[in-house]
């Protein structure tokens, strides 16, 4: 692990506490921990989730995720296979730990 | 002397048996019953609730669902008691009712039953890994001390026979206080030790489960909806 | 770290097979504690209390007095073994603790302890225990294995319920500082928000103004999804994962085609925008009650007169089963619908009188097969007839596909299994038991997709779809879709 990570204070399951915690650089190794290299297209839609939470506290919905990636950055990005080739463990749990959102719960 | 001592002792099992069969029921109809959990799909009525309840007390048929070897020795064993139990009855009369006879006539069937149910419950619970994971030595005794009242009891009456119509005034005198001698016959005195064990272990163990059911909200509740 | 730590290796299992005892198979599992935040939120200790060994046998004293079933079933157990070989986590794991009977002794041995005269005096004679530190530690981690569905109680001679033994344990731990994080966090943003997602009401609105966007794109018909509209007549409350989820947000869109296709003046609610009720699951009375209290505020202040449910297993229950006793009549609904309904209950009737058309060959390309949810097939009933939670949604089903095909009937209707996820397990950090806990399920699917090539396993329960989406690739049926029975009738239905 580095040194930005071993400091965090997260939930038990990797997601950070505190949204201040979060810089670009942290999101470059939590994803280097999982052995992703964030790529522009990675940062399209982790820029989108924080933005999205701004405004409503709450991570988007996967279909809404996939509908407005589809429409800012173009047609053949506005789907799931795309999004899931860029987070293969699910963008709504990946991408948003990234993005240093908290995890949605119930019976999602 | 020894036979006043055992006839108090009936006595009181008598007591002790009433009364804690009450004070159990005492706490169950004392704790309170707020929520529908009945067990879907439940009866509508409250005629289907004693539909319900006279399937499961006199068919055991959730124990058929489950297991039909537990289901069978099950049967085997508690029909054989009941059996036993009013060919019993006989001592309770001076004369011996009518309706007794045919159950003193094919008692040895009873009995059989009685005691193969309880063998196949018992290896059962021996044999099998689950079953001795959840069975404490408790489990077993309760087995094992059935089993030694049957055989006590087929002794007595088959091979070692006692006074009969002696047992039947002793017995009658230990509900009414008027304690009687009994014959005297060791294979007796072990049989009716046995049974004063079961008598008090009745109301404080599981085998008060027997009353309880009843009692089991998921049984006896219906779809109020 | 890595968020997916817990995944376990794929389980392929002999069907049907009763496993050989693995003693501490399980004994690793550990579900988060909830925060002291989320504890203190609840009014409950923060942490483990100094004096827990005496609060717990105080709690359980409590409970025994004000649930029946509780001291009932402490006392009628046999030992009988009938539980052993039914519950889904014991065939999934073979743990001999998640035998129902075991599992139920967790709490029993203690209250033959502190409540008998047996086990008072003869403590290893009757099987007593103290409640000392391992077995406290063990009450959290088996009352966290156990989905609360009742599939043992089928099978028991006496009745017993384990769910109410596992509701009891959950309780007290939550009340000596030892809640579980995902539930008591759940039961928090309910109180403080009004669903279990968190959502508020602008992402809701947002939410659900983009479903209607979509519904338009696909059938050219604006065809709303609306949101504390006080003319409506009609109250839909569904779990939230409906506006987050997926399979789950088809079959909202489903439900939204037929009571348009009905003409039926329908609405959401911001304040009631959960169907769920995670204070069931532990075990906590005065929670439940403040959570189904939402429901009925909401259809008072927008002046309905009916209320219907979503696919939601345990809110069906709590709807069906416990909301009159928990918040009292409901005087303020049409006489002609004096309860709340399921929603297939409706769309059954609005099938049945007409109202709506099926057509079954929009469905061609599907073979379905029915997933009977727990808390519907053995919490609940449905319509007014003895058994409708089983016939009702087959109805609909068959009327929305070409081919219905049925799992083996030792899994189905009243003996079905829990999909794994129920009772408050739908969390990452319990993962490996909820895919352990889906062997049953999967074995029996596995069958039918052999058999009959089956494509869709269709559920009425959010935590089914969830966990079932989640779970079946690990039992090698990524191929099998899982869908919301809504999704599949508003596919059928003629607009």
């Amino acid at each position: 692990m580095t040194a930005l990570i071993d400091s965090l204070e997260t939930d038990h399951e990797g997601y950070l506490m505190s949204r201040d915690s979060w810089s670009q650089p942290l999101a470059v190794e939590l994803a280097a921990a999982d052995g992703i290299e964030l790529s522009e297209a990675h940062w399209e839609v982790i820029h989108f989730l924080q933005e999205y939470y701004e405004n409503y506290e709450i991570a988007p919905a996967i279909r809404i995720l996939t509908k407005q990636i589809g429409k800012r950055f173009g047609k053949e990005k506005g789907n799931s296979k795309y999004l899931y080739e860029l987070f293969p463990k699910g963008p709504a749990k990946q991408a948003c730990r990234y993005a240093g959102l908290p995890k949605p719960t119930g019976c999602v | 002397m020894f036979d006043t001592l055992v006839g108090i002792a009936f006595s009181l099992a008598w007591l002790w048996l009433v009364c804690g069969i009450a004070y159990r029921v005492s706490v169950w109809l004392g704790a309170r019953s707020r929520f529908l959990i009945p067990l879907a799909p439940a009866p509508r009525s409250r005629v289907g609730v004693l539909g319900r309840l006279f399937l499961e007390v006199f068919t055991f048929r959730s124990l058929a669902r489950a297991n039909r070897t537990t289901w069978l020795a099950s049967l085997a064993f508690h029909y054989g008691l009941l059996w036993t139990l009013v060919m019993h009855l006989r001592f309770a009369y001076e004369v011996l009712p009518i309706f007794i006879v045919p159950f003193i006539r094919f008692g040895i069937w009873a009995t059989l039953a009685l005691v193969t149910g309880l063998v196949i419950l018992l290896l059962r619970r021996l044999l099998i890994d689950r079953m001795r994971y959840i069975s404490s030595p408790s489990d077993y005794l309760h087995l094992v001390l059935l089993l030694c009242i049957a055989l006590s009891g087929v002794l007595i009456k088959r091979v070692w026979p006692t006074n009969l119509f002696e047992v039947g005034e002793f017995f009658r005198g230990t509900f009414v206080l008027n304690w009687m001698p009994l014959p005297d016959h060791a294979g007796l005195i072990i049989h009716l030790s046995l049974v004063l064990i079961l008598l008090f272990v009745f109301p404080i163990s599981k085998l008060v489960h027997g009353v309880g059911v009843v009692f089991s909200p998921t049984f006896n509740q219906r779809d109020r909806s | 770290m890595n968020a997916d730590k817990h995944t376990p290796d794929p389980v392929v299992g002999r069907y049907r097979v009763i496993p050989i005892l693995h003693e501490g198979a399980m004994a690793q599992t550990h579900t988060a504690n909830a925060t002291p935040a989320i504890q203190e939120a609840s009014g409950l200790p923060g942490k483990l209390v100094a004096d827990w060994h005496d609060r717990a046998i105080a709690r359980l004293g409590e409970l025994l007095k004000e649930r029946r079933g509780l001291q009932v079933f402490m006392d009628t157990c046999t030992k009988c073994g009938a539980c052993t070989d039914k519950c889904h986590y014991f065939l999934g794991t073979a743990d001999p603790k998640n035998m129902p009977v075991a599992r139920q002794d967790l709490i029993r041995s203690v209250y033959r302890r502190h409540f008998t005269l047996a086990g008072k005096l003869f403590p290893k004679l009757v099987g007593a225990r103290d409640l000392d530190k391992p077995m406290l530690e063990d009450w959290y981690r088996y009352f966290h294995q156990c989905s609360e569905c009742r599939r043992c109680t089928v099978f028991c001679p006496k009745g017993i319920d384990t769910s109410e033994v596992t509701m009891a344990g959950r309780e007290i731990l939550a009340a000596i500082g030892l809640g579980q994080q995902y539930s008591q966090e759940i039961i928090g943003k309910v109180n403080s928000v009004g669903n279990n997602l968190g959502m508020k009401k602008p992402a809701l609105a947002n939410v659900l103004e983009s479903l209607e966007e979509d519904i338009l794109d696909e059938t050219g018909l604006a065809i709303r999804l609306p949101l504390d509209d006080a003319t409506a007549d009609m109250l839909v409350v569904t779990p939230s994962a409906d506006f987050f989820a997926e399979p789950h947000v088809d079959g909202l869109i489903g439900m939204a085609k037929v009571l348009h296709a009905a003409g039926i003046h329908w609405t959401l609610s911001s304040e009631a925008s959960e169907a769920a009720n995670f204070a069931l699951f532990t075990g906590q009375h005065d929670q439940m009650q403040a959570i189904a209290l939402r429901i009925s505020t909401a259809a008072q202040s927008l002046g309905v007169s009916r209320i219907v449910m979503g696919e939601c297993g345990h809110a069906w229950r709590v709807a069906y089963s416990f909301m009159d006793t928990l918040v009292g009549g409901f005087d303020y609904l049409d006489p002609e619908h004096p309860r709340p309904e399921h929603i297939c209950e409706l769309s059954h009737e609005l099938l049945q009188s007409g109202l709506i058309t099926l057509d079954p060959s929009r469905n061609a390309d599907k073979v379905v097969t029915f997933h009977d949810s727990c808390n519907v097939a053995r919490g609940a009933g449905m319509g007014n007839i003895k058994g409708g939670q089983f016939t009702i949604p087959r109805a609909l089903l068959r009327a929305s596909v070409p081919q219905l095909v049925e799992m083996s009937s030792d899994t189905t209707h009243q003996k079905t299994f829990c999909c794994g996820g129920g009772g408050g397990l739908l969390t990452d950090d319990l993962m490996e038991v909820r895919v352990k806990g889906a062997l049953p399920r999967a074995q029996a699917l596995q069958a039918v997709v052999s058999s009959d090539k089956v494509t869709h396993l269709v559920a009425i329960c959010a935590i089914c779809k969830t966990q079932l989406s989640q779970v079946l690739p690990q039992h090698d049926l990524a191929d099998v879709q899982v869908t919301s029975l809504h999704h599949l009738v508003g596919d059928a239905l003629v607009l």
